[in-house]
């Protein structure tokens, strides 16, 4: 018995002694984290305000912007195009937002608020491209909010109906597809 | 008079009227709208006296809706051949002020008769498009006359440079024209271009958009990329096409003339120009002039996809296709515009027998979720496609990064180079030392008792037995490292001795490019 207890003490030992080391060492990966941060905001800081004197042989100063292609890796001194600055940030979408995937014009409804539809059953009429398409209810779920009228003339990816699925969605609120340091 | 004067003087008043295209009103409403008549551009293109005009007593072929008893001069367009600086060209030019340019059959049948001529003779083709687009009276004959203009562009594709000047509107389908030939020029405030013009967008969707901001020539310049040249004014445009001309050979299998060899610009000191510290920019055309003839480099696309820059130099008297990254633009990045544009010149460069030179210093691919969505992985794959499918000499010089599939792609030596140099400043490496160095050491990284001071002797250890062109040239990947300031004369040579180039390839219709 006794030495069984001697054991179970021992390996009790060991364990406590392997925990400490983990936290240890998670606090080092930690520490190192919120210095490579710190530092990396010093860098991005200092970065931003220099001016590069043999970069434009013309001597045209530029204000630079900053691109970093793999994480932890170099920041590159650059400009933006146009483009890239204007482009989307993408969000995952809600599939219980029923858009428009076309231009064209709301025909009529089906369905009205508060009403429970089954997946496949006919929720409204939409006219484009000169053919009347109907949207069907692509799960089972209730009509939440009807948000355009009927006539109404929509372009692509408007949202039309709301429809509050049955079964529990997952919706993302707030990802963002860049990293923070892109953004800058 | 005689019978003979008579004839003569009939022959004299038709033609004066015919050129009178549609009548003083109209010119003078077509100069108010700042845009010169049809006739006026092509003298203003073309050498002096050179143009002779075909096909002037046209008669259109409209049948009903009153369009019986109409006279349309030319049906409404110019077509010919002339000269530019001596070397012979075929155009035609559509006549905004005859019927509004519009395309009727006989109007189609012109045009489609100078293109025949063009590829039969095989010189230039020059198209100035100003139109209403198609002449709604003659229904279905008006969309044959832009079918068959498309079924020549397409088959003289490769094979006789196929210009398209956009002076006017140029709308619905007409614009097809203009996006299967080679080059198009835009010039400000004039050229309109779009599939629905603002009205249907309007109708149909309720966006309410001006022609210039839907179809412009700064849209097609900087954001959608279907045009190549953008000029201020019509007189720049020419300009414009003269000096491309000059590059370019007149058919396939013409060479390019070999002009007078002049050196590069004394003042640009090409070992000045490109900064060690990999992260800072600098302006790759820079490095392009100083090793061109007196440092003349005429670019293509220049506003559309800046970080990657391509267009014609002349290396010892011989023109030369350039395509480089651009570090001053998204660091030089590749993503899907910019593949796609040196993709294009590259075929374009191998169809004409236009030897390319690539200056490579990319740091890889632009992440993002927008970049995969649009399709990164099959645009990319056209630079792939295209380097790998061009025979024509093929010369890399690696100034600085070289990373991974980007190091692949901008025409490394297993995609066929013909020979690839790297400065000592190079860096080939599967990516750049700081990722790698994390990825690598990572465990030894974690476990040190200074981290970060760990994390730095790693990636200099990185970057010493990596980050240089001696691993690759330890392969024979790269054919020699070279002094900055040799590269013009390895490029000479290396232009020199492949000229008699020769490549066998497999018997095959066509290849499938990702387009």
């Amino acid at each position: 018995m006794e030495e069984k207890r001697a054991l179970v003490e021992k390996r009790l030992k060991v364990e406590e002694r392997e925990q400490k080391r983990e936290k240890k060492l998670k606090e080092r990966i930690m520490k190192h984290e919120e210095k490579a941060k710190r530092l990396e905001e010093k860098k991005a800081k200092s970065l931003k305000g220099k001016h590069i004197s043999h970069t434009d042989i013309s001597g045209n100063e530029k204000n630079f912007e900053i691109l970093q292609i793999s994480p932890d890796a170099r920041k590159y001194k650059t400009t933006y195009t146009t483009k890239y600055r204007n482009r989307k940030v993408w969000k995952k979408p809600d599939l219980q937002e029923i858009k428009s995937v076309i231009p064209g014009v709301v025909t009529s409804f089906t369905v009205k608020e508060g009403d429970h539809v089954q997946k496949g059953e006919e929720l409204m009429i939409y006219e484009a491209m000169k053919m009347q398409n109907i949207i069907l209810a692509p799960f089972d779920g209730t009509v939440e909010k009807i948000l355009v009228k009927e006539r109404e003339k929509l372009a692509k990816g408007v949202i039309m109906i709301y429809l509050t699925s049955d079964a529990k969605f997952e919706t993302d609120e707030d990802t963002t597809s860049i990293s923070p340091d892109l953004s800058e | 008079m005689s019978l003979l004067s008579r004839k003569i003087s009939e022959l004299q008043e038709r033609t004066a009227k015919a050129v009178q295209g549609g009548g003083a009103s109209a010119i003078a409403k077509q100069i108010a709208m700042g845009k010169l008549p049809a006739r006026e551009r092509i003298n203003q293109l073309l050498d002096p006296g050179s143009f002779y005009e075909y096909d002037l007593f046209i008669e259109h072929e409209a049948r009903g809706f009153g369009m019986e008893g109409k006279d349309l001069a030319g049906d409404g367009v110019v077509i010919g051949t002339g000269t530019i600086n001596g070397k012979p060209v075929a155009i035609y030019a559509q006549d905004f002020t005859v019927a509004g340019g519009s395309l009727g059959m006989m109007h189609a049948r012109k045009i489609t008769k100078i293109m025949d001529y063009a590829l039969r003779m095989r010189i230039p083709l020059i198209g100035i498009n100003d139109s209403g687009g198609a002449r709604i009276q003659e229904g279905v004959n008006s969309l044959a006359g832009y079918g068959e203009i498309f079924f020549r562009n397409t088959m003289a594709s490769g094979v006789i440079p196929q210009l398209s000047v956009i002076l006017g509107p140029c709308a619905g389908g007409a614009v097809y024209s203009p996006a299967l030939t080679d080059y198009v020029f835009v010039v400000d405030k004039i050229s309109k271009m779009f599939i629905t013009g603002p009205e249907v967008i309007k109708s149909v969707l309720g966006e309410e958009i001006d022609m210039e901001a839907l179809g412009g020539a700064r849209v097609h310049s900087e954001i959608t990329g279907n045009a190549h040249f953008f000029a201020n004014s019509e007189a720049e445009c020419f300009q414009q096409i003269k000096t491309l001309l000059d590059y370019i050979p007149a058919h396939n299998e013409a060479r390019c003339e070999k002009g007078k060899v002049a050196e590069p610009d004394k003042k640009l000191k090409i070992d000045k120009i490109v900064p060690v510290d990999p992260t800072k920019p600098y302006d790759v055309r820079d490095v392009i002039r100083a090793v061109t003839d007196s440092s003349e480099f005429f670019e293509v696309q220049e506003m559309w996809a800046a970080n990657i820059v391509i267009g014609y130099g002349r290396i010892n008297g011989r023109t030369v296709g350039f395509v480089a990254n651009q570090p001053l633009v998204l660091a030089g990045v590749l993503d899907c515009d910019s593949s796609d544009k040196a993709a294009r010149f590259i075929r374009y460069c191998d169809a004409f027998e236009i030897p390319i030179v690539t200056l490579e210093d990319m740091p890889g691919y632009l992440p993002g979720v927008d970049q995969e969505h649009a399709g990164v992985i099959r645009h990319g794959a056209k630079l792939l496609y295209a380097y790998s499918e061009a025979t024509v000499p093929k010369v890399t010089v690696i100034l600085r990064k070289a990373y991974g599939g980007g190091y692949i792609a901008m025409n490394s030596r297993h995609l066929r180079a013909d020979f690839v140099f790297a400065w000592p400043t190079a860096e080939i490496a599967v990516m750049g030392p700081e990722g790698a160095a994390n990825i690598i050491f990572r465990k030894e990284i974690m476990e040190a008792e200074d981290p970060e001071a760990m994390r730095k002797q790693k990636v200099e250890e990185y970057k010493q037995k990596f980050a240089n062109p001696y691993v690759a040239a330890a392969k024979g990947y790269i054919d020699s490292v070279i002094e900055p300031v040799d590269t013009r004369k390895f490029l000479i040579h290396s232009l020199e001795v492949s000229l008699n180039k020769e490549v066998k390839r497999p018997k095959k219709k066509h290849g499938i490019p990702p387009f």
